[in-house]
């Protein structure tokens, strides 16, 4: 009971981890006023996507399949943020977006990513926890439930976002504007 | 394929969670992480904005 009530924490820790980094980035883009560009919205996906799959394993109870969503969304956002460290690798270009602690944003999800897939692979690994008759039927504490309403509103606010830099069509490499709300204006 | 329909597939899948729909929202979000792999690559595909 104590090391099923540990899993379920770990779970609900890594959960508020990836979702206080998600909604810290929102704060950048507004306070730095940086329009991300179409790789840092994918990054961003891969992160909802990871919250999304611990919200399974917190909702429904831990199963190899919550993992397998996991580790999928972990290895799309590490590679998605290696293609834009290699981008801005290149001699001349220069880098997108302020550093926060001394790395940038997309060096930032690599390395979250990276932890995601190893703790991941870590937890998917302890065997017994698919036995436990008693996590089968698990029910949903408040906070999971306050945590899932967060993550629905983190996913609408950044849905309407894009919406209005973008639109339906995929958003420029160096966005400088909001597209929707400039063509409102005009 | 706009990223900004990728975000909104993913929320209707976490709603589809809460909701306690649990196979149809991971159903949903396998064709949403394949549309945003499918994105992926089309940004790939453009041209870097620099000469080597």
């Amino acid at each position: 009971m104590k090391m099923e009530k540990l899993l379920y924490n770990l779970n609900l820790l890594a959960l508020l981890v990836i979702l206080l980094i998600s909604i810290d980035v929102f704060i950048v883009q507004f306070t730095q006023q940086v329009l991300p560009c179409p790789l840092c919205l994918l990054q961003r996906f891969g992160l909802l996507a990871i919250a999304f799959g611990f919200i399974l394993n917190l909702r429904f109870g831990l199963r190899p399949s919550h993992y397998g969503v996991i580790l999928f969304s972990a290895i799309f956002t590490a590679i998605v943020a290696m293609r834009q460290i290699a981008l801005h690798a290149i001699p001349g270009t220069a880098a997108y977006g302020a550093p926060i602690w001394g790395m940038h944003l997309y060096s930032w999800a690599f390395a979250i990513a990276m932890t995601v897939i190893f703790a991941t692979a870590a937890l998917l690994s302890v065997d017994w926890q698919y036995q436990l008759a008693s996590f089968k039927q698990t029910k949903s504490s408040t906070l999971v439930k306050i945590l899932t309403i967060i993550t629905l509103l983190i996913i609408l606010i950044n849905t309407a976002a894009i919406f209005l830099q973008c639109g339906w069509q995929m958003c420029p490499d160096q966005p400088t504007k909001y597209k929707l709300l400039e063509y409102i204006k005009n | 394929m706009s990223i900004a329909l990728i975000y909104l597939a993913l929320f209707i899948a976490l709603l589809l969670v809460s909701f306690g729909q649990r196979k149809t929202a991971i159903a949903l979000f396998i064709v949403t992480w394949l549309g945003a792999v499918i994105v992926f690559l089309y940004d790939v595909t453009m041209p870097i904005p620099i000469q080597l």
